[in-house]
């Protein structure tokens, strides 16, 4: 295993590191990782190291490579071996479809697909049926067992639990100050009490601006919006029991432990009501909606202008 | 009871109801808010009772009962759920000598959460967002959604060199 060894200098997370952040494309958006206690040569190997294992993530959960696992399952049934990573995963999945009543689903990979998001974009909506039911998977982890062709999606929640296994390989190299950025969803981990982000909450109709601010530190807040993938009436996310995209809320916001939930929260924000979700999970959320009035969670951390 | 009314104690939400009262009867029947029948006309005074609310799926809040003179308002907040959530609807009634004489509906501030479920959580609320420009600000980063997917993006460019001119 790597061995890194700290840099002398501390430094605390301020604006002017915008320089020592280090950029890069994958799972389809483009991540900002900031590495404040590491040497340049640390932070290269650490950064190699990230963009190998988000290879080996969407070699397995992309919807969008006909030859990842999850592209595999698409076209032929059987048993899939999974890494033991997917447990989670499909534990979050199967407690927020209970709570939101199959609305949240990991099955909805074949809908977007019909309506036209689909591997190749096509754009073009076809016939939608509702998604396949839960009897359609067997689960004895780490191995998905699909009795029939599966088209399975866990954009909803994947790049946030992308996020959380990266911060776990950094906490094995005694990495424990860092941010990754993720096109917007975003975990931040510290040991230094003053080390906290301000993070910007992007204006959903206009990106050079920003409705308000989120203190975090050691949290996620992860982001969903409606308005830049969107064709015709659809945008990304669609509700199973409408066939429908949601119309009344414009984006959502989700503060949490864990960029798993918090991506997965703010996908959920649009399918159910919050009292729904605050009464198993601990987290705050904001929602704008169309009008532009926004509802939020009454926390110090959150301060809209 | 004659028409012309200029009784300046008459205690109804007459600069509320302007707009609401046509509907006003429809939407009290529709969320059952109308407790009680109409009363028969009787030539002793009523008691001050309460109306016994008649069978209703939401529940009924007691309404306050104001005695004026010319006749008993009722006014009564309404609960009831929408796909929206909780939502509260004011009503104010007057009847005099069994008849209703006035009628009025105050559509309240919607809120999302009913007063019931502050004990579980709140919420706060602002009518209108307001964006302050990236650049005026000190951010260690923005969340949103400005970055799209690229093959979705390239997608779209696709498309729409596809389309008619």
């Amino acid at each position: 295993m790597m061995q890194l060894r700290k840099s002398r200098h501390s430094s605390l997370l301020s604006p002017s590191h915008h320089n020592q952040v280090s950029t890069f494309s994958a799972l389809g958006t483009h991540w900002h990782v900031l590495l404040p206690e590491l040497t340049i040569t640390e932070k290269a190997e650490v950064i190699g190291l990230i963009r190998r294992k988000l290879e080996e993530y969407e070699q397995v959960y992309s919807r969008f490579r006909p030859d990842s696992l999850v592209g595999q399952m698409a076209r032929q049934a059987g048993t899939y071996q999974f890494p033991d990573s997917i447990a989670p995963l499909w534990q979050t999945y199967e407690r927020l479809a209970r709570i939101t009543n199959n609305r949240f689903t990991p099955f909805i990979g074949s809908l977007i697909s019909a309506v036209g998001y689909d591997p190749e974009y096509s754009l073009q909506t076809k016939s939608l049926k509702p998604p396949p039911s839960w009897d359609s998977i067997q689960v004895s982890y780490p191995t998905l067992t699909a009795s029939q062709p599966i088209e399975l999606d866990f954009g909803a929640a994947g790049k946030g639990y992308a996020v959380d296994l990266l911060i776990a390989e950094l906490a094995a190299l005694s990495v424990n100050a860092a941010t990754i950025n993720a096109g917007g969803d975003i975990r931040h981990i510290t040991q230094t009490k003053t080390d906290h982000l301000q993070v910007g909450l992007e204006h959903p109709l206009n990106d050079q601006q920003v409705i308000g601010t989120v203190t975090l530190q050691n949290q996620s807040l992860c982001g969903s919006a409606g308005n830049r993938r969107a064709w015709g009436s659809f945008h990304h996310i669609i509700d199973p029991l409408t066939l429908t995209s949601p119309k009344r809320i414009t984006a959502t916001w989700v503060i949490a432990d864990t960029a798993l939930l918090a991506d997965a929260l703010a996908t959920c924000l649009f399918l159910v009501e919050p009292a729904q979700l605050l009464e198993e999970f601990k987290f705050n959320y904001i929602r704008v909606f169309a009008d532009q009035s926004v509802e939020y969670s009454p926390s110090p951390q959150i301060e809209l202008f | 009871m004659s028409e012309q009314n200029s009784q300046p104690n008459q205690q109804h939400a007459s600069n509320n109801k302007a707009p609401f009262v046509i509907g006003a009867t429809a939407t009290l029947a529709s969320l059952g808010l109308l407790a009680y029948q109409a009363v028969k006309p009787q030539s002793t005074p009523q008691t001050e009772t309460e109306p016994t609310p008649s069978s209703v799926t939401q529940p009924v809040v007691e309404p306050v009962v104001t005695t004026t003179q010319t006749g008993k308002t009722y006014t009564a907040v309404g609960e009831y759920t929408s796909p929206a959530g909780e939502e509260e609807i004011g009503v104010t009634i007057t009847i005099d000598s069994g008849i209703i004489k006035d009628a009025g509906v105050e559509v309240k501030a919607t809120n999302q959460f009913s007063k019931k479920w502050q004990g579980v959580f709140q919420s706060s609320f602002k009518q209108l967002v307001i964006g302050k420009d990236i650049a005026t600000l000190k951010l260690d980063a923005v969340s949103g959604s400005s970055l799209t997917p690229k093959g979705f993006n390239d997608a779209v460019e696709k498309i729409k060199a596809q389309l008619p001119s």
